[in-house]
């Protein structure tokens, strides 16, 4: 069964609780405090369209909060009792390209030796349908990292959302139709015109296969012109944002102007990393109530100004251009080096979310500027040192109040 | 399944001795009073006190004398205030041993110079010991080792057997003049520089505050020491001890993978961020 099935939009309800039979499903739906991924969330909740939950994919695979294990202090000497991450199987469902990509650089940290088995298990109990991904988002540029949004690499499903005006119509979609119309409003209000949405799926790897095939009798074969379809999907995500020149020695870069331009900006919130599909730093903490308690591991920040400070005071990063330099040079410079992968995948989160405007894609111009320049500091250094709006340069070096420049 | 790699084993507490006002030694051994986990002079182990935490010790014993593992700990934060709180034959957790360790074998045969200051001796005393027992194998060995005032000196227990060990030299010195004192007076560096034993055939390794290791690795280049030659060990704020929590980098390096141990040669390569 690796040929594209589909299932029209009203089956959506089926395909879900179909899953949920054998799965855990979790799905991104619009919550009060954002979007996000939701574990069985009602089928009309349900959004499936290019747009990015506000948290990471990697919070299913390591948790924001995580228990270690429990104690109990009560006999002679301390019991131990591991967390177990059991239960069933999951199908993680319309997850983003950007998102899928940000696993295989957690994997090359925590499938190293030695090896991270919580996150190990995670990542072998979870089926990922991935939804094709036109890049709606101005921010987006993960193609510049050579990830393929419409079929990300690491996908066990690609789901396809394709709006034809009438079924089996010759169909003259463009890319807007295709994304399922614009913004919150498409869950809940029916579209103007009539349409019917069908949902095109395919299978990447065997646990796809067994998805696809629990899904079977709500699944019809594709036909052609739909697959046709497939074809003239292009992505908007931006693949010019010169990633090449990475990574260089820190060395090249440890005295780039830009680290204390930005230093001077940031506020040191710590949303970029809390809020980045990669960044996987963790802490390790107690807590303890009576004779009991339980230690966690919980994501940490290295913008957090007691990441590196020591029992006795001292502090290897005691200010912010230090550990600017850290986020930006461990992403770009130190991961890459060892992983040979940039710790970025483009999804343009740290960038969108940051309250000063620090953007990640500035920073990679940036550097390349300086290497081209023979060292000389670029434009950063002409912005005024706090700028309250975001600001964004274009590979051509011009400035803008929209990512890109050209997208408004 | 393998072991977890955040899981803390349980040992027990064996003996508590005070080593000077802030510092204890505990000697610490598995449930049935043995201890065979194998380590390497100059790793360390994450200790937890169950309830407090847990933080990066560096492993004072040798592993050549294997029947227990010892942790000299200073009273500086929350987990080492709260282990300075519990009782003989009370328990702790102990996950590791992490990091590379000294480089013994390059240092075999070679003349071993020891510079230390306060409770930097811990991890020297490790390979001082481990040196002790397999006489041997290296040439001759001098220690300085200073602390503000003779009470602060850590392992004064020790110090007899070290002088009378063959070839081996013992420099004791403390910062300021103070009745009864029969040692040098004066900072490490200053000592270090005073008794100018050449780099021929010799390694020095040094471990202790920061203003100390930055006079003495100066002297020590003075006197021309290699930087190959010029070992020392670090510490950082350290959570996983396996490169994975993401704090103790020096640039693309994490101490508690690639060290805590580094040559000078080593270190220079990396940026001044520690």
């Amino acid at each position: 069964m690796t040929q594209w099935q589909q299932f029209k939009k009203e089956y959506l309800p089926a395909v879900l609780s179909k899953l949920d039979e054998k799965w855990d499903v979790f799905a991104p739906v619009e919550q009060e405090d954002g979007f996000r991924f939701k574990q069985m969330p009602a089928a009309g909740e349900v959004f499936l369209g290019p747009r990015k939950p506000l948290l990471p994919l990697k919070l299913l695979f390591l948790p924001e909060v995580e228990e270690l294990f429990s104690y109990s202090l009560k006999g002679v000497s301390p019991e131990l009792t591991q967390a177990v991450s059991g239960g069933r199987e999951r199908v993680i469902f319309g997850a983003l390209g950007c998102d899928i990509a940000s696993l295989d650089i957690l994997d090359r940290v925590f499938l190293t030796e030695p090896v991270d088995e919580a996150y190990r298990r995670r990542g072998e109990q979870a089926t990922l349908v991935a939804l094709a991904c036109v890049g709606e988002g101005p921010e987006c540029f993960c193609t510049s990292f050579g990830i393929d949004p419409l079929q990300p690499k690491g996908a066990d499903v690609i789901l396809v959302t394709l709006a034809n005006d009438t079924p089996q119509s010759e169909k003259k979609e463009t890319k807007q139709k295709f994304c399922g119309g614009a913004g919150g409003s498409f869950p809940k209000e029916p579209p103007a015109r009539r349409r019917q949405e069908v949902f095109l799926l395919k299978a990447f790897s065997k646990k796809g296969k067994r998805l696809v095939e629990a899904l079977r009798p709500l699944l019809t074969e594709a036909p052609q012109s739909d697959i046709a379809q497939l074809t003239d999907l292009s992505s908007n995500s931006r693949g010019d944002v010169p990633a090449d020149s990475l990574p260089r020695e820190e060395s090249e870069l440890w005295d780039l102007p830009l680290w204390k331009n930005l230093a001077s900006r940031c506020l040191g919130c710590g949303v970029c990393t809390l809020l980045c599909p990669t960044c996987y730093c963790f802490d390790v903490e107690d807590e303890r109530c009576g004779a009991a308690g339980k230690r966690f591991r919980a994501w940490d920040s290295c913008m957090s100004s007691c990441f590196t400070k020591m029992a006795g005071g001292d502090n290897p990063r005691p200010t912010k251009v230090e550990r600017v330099r850290q986020r930006f040079l461990h992403k770009l410079s130190y991961y890459p080096r060892e992983k040979e992968s940039v710790a970025c995948v483009g999804c343009g989160r740290c960038t969108v979310h940051c309250p000063v405007g620090i953007s990640i894609e500035d920073v990679i111009l940036e550097i390349n500027r300086f290497l081209a320049s023979g060292g000389e500091g670029g434009v950063f250094e002409k912005l005024p040192p706090s700028t309250p709006q975001k600001t964004f340069v274009d590979s051509a070096g011009q400035v803008s109040r929209t990512p890109g420049g050209k997208h408004e | 399944m393998s072991r977890a790699l955040l899981l803390p084993q349980v040992f027990k507490i064996k003996t508590i001795k005070r080593l000077t006002p802030d510092t204890l030694l505990y000697e610490v051994t598995d449930q049935d009073g043995n201890f065979d986990l194998s380590y390497r002079p100059g790793q360390f182990m994450e200790v937890s006190i169950f309830g407090s935490g847990e933080c990066p010790i560096s492993i004072t014993s040798t592993p050549s004398r294997p029947q227990h593992i010892e942790f000299a700990v200073r009273e500086v934060g929350l987990v080492s205030g709260a282990m300075h709180n519990l009782e003989p034959s009370e328990h702790i957790g102990l996950r590791g041993p992490f990091g590379n360790g000294f480089p013994i074998d390059a240092l075999k045969g070679k003349d071993i110079f020891f510079i230390a200051g306060g409770i930097g001796l811990a991890p020297l005393r490790s390979l001082i010991n481990y040196m002790l027992d397999h006489r041997e194998d290296f040439g001759a060995i001098d220690i300085v080792y200073g602390a503000r005032s003779p009470e602060l000196l850590c392992f004064a227990e020790e110090f007899a057997a070290w002088q009378e060990a063959p070839d081996t030299r013992l420099h004791l010195t403390i910062d300021k003049e103070t009745p009864g004192w029969q040692g040098k007076v004066g900072f490490v560096p200053a000592i270090v520089k005073e008794l100018g034993l050449p780099p021929r055939d010799r390694a020095a390794i040094a471990c202790g505050p920061p203003v100390m290791i930055k006079f003495t690795l100066l002297d020590l280049a003075a006197l021309g020491y290699p930087d190959e030659d010029v070992i020392t060990t670090l510490e950082l704020k350290m959570k996983c001890g396996v490169g994975k929590c993401g704090r103790c980098n020096i640039g693309p390096i994490y101490v508690c993978r690639e060290g805590p141990v580094f040559r000078l040669s080593e270190l220079n390569r990396l940026p001044a961020e520690y």
